[in-house]
């Protein structure tokens, strides 16, 4: 088995702390906000400064994580194995389904748009944005499986075998 | 307005599948310009309130991104009762009905 650069083992391993540290993030935020579910707009123009704030956290941590996975994952898993990464996202996503690191595109397709839904769709309709909300939290699950799976990829290949 | 035939048989179809046979389609925004060039797809629709609305609406999105490529598509959805916004009032004075 060829051995990999050291730099590329140190890249991705500080990108696979980073990720899981932004996943638990967004467990712990996820967590917080299922007790308050089912989400409501009344909810939502009530919550108080620190609620608010856990939304906030909760859908910063949903976007960065997202942004994690498609900036950085799905392209860790090409240079890992000491492939170039393809370009197009779609081809990555679809990639990284062939090694059943991915749920199906669609789902895929369905968190992006959750993504979009949550941080720009309803900044002034609070039964909408609530909405919004509830399905990002449903679909949380979905993005924490896929970090763990490429994480745990990632780092199967930069572990020395013993 | 600026859709193919095909474009609106699609549109049509997902939303019959995913919403039922009384959702009201609309086509808003720079797509019912003649004049103009490119440009998001903007879709209204108008349906019975529904608990799973949103996730219905996510799922037309995905269906209509497979069915005609991957565009900008940004859907709105009103449930008939539920109070208009202001995006609703532009879409519903100067969408055009697809069917």
């Amino acid at each position: 088995m060829t051995r990999l650069p050291q730099p590329l083992i140190d890249q991705a391993t500080e990108t696979v702390t980073a990720a899981r540290l932004v996943a638990g993030s967004l467990s712990e935020a996820r967590d917080h906000l299922t007790a308050r579910r089912p989400m409501t707009g009344q909810a939502l123009k009530t919550a108080g400064f620190a609620e608010k704030a856990v939304i906030d956290a909760f859908t910063l941590r949903f976007s960065k994580l997202q942004d994690m996975v498609v900036r950085h994952l799905l392209r860790l898993v090409h240079q890992v194995e000491l492939a170039d990464p393809p370009e197009a996202i779609i081809d990555l996503v679809a990639a990284a389904e062939r090694r059943h690191l991915f749920p199906e595109t669609a789902d895929w397709m369905a968190l992006r748009r959750a993504r979009n839904g949550l941080t720009h769709d309803y900044p002034t309709d609070p039964e909408r944005a609530a909405a919004a909300l509830e399905y990002a939290l449903e679909q949380t699950a979905v993005l924490l499986d896929i970090t763990d799976r490429l994480t745990a990829y990632i780092t199967d290949r930069i572990t020395p075998a013993s | 307005m600026r859709l193919s035939d095909t474009e609106i048989r699609h549109i049509l179809e997902a939303a019959e599948d995913i919403f039922g046979p009384e959702a009201e389609v609309r086509l808003f925004g720079s797509r019912v310009d003649d004049t103009k060039r490119g440009g998001d797809i903007d879709l209204h629709i108008t349906i019975p309130p529904r608990p799973d609305w949103y996730a219905r609406r996510i799922d037309f999105e995905v269906a209509l991104i497979r069915r005609l490529g991957d565009r900008r598509i940004d859907v709105v959805v009103l449930q008939r009762g539920q109070e208009p916004q202001a995006i609703d009032r532009v879409a519903l004075a100067t969408g055009v009905s697809l069917r």
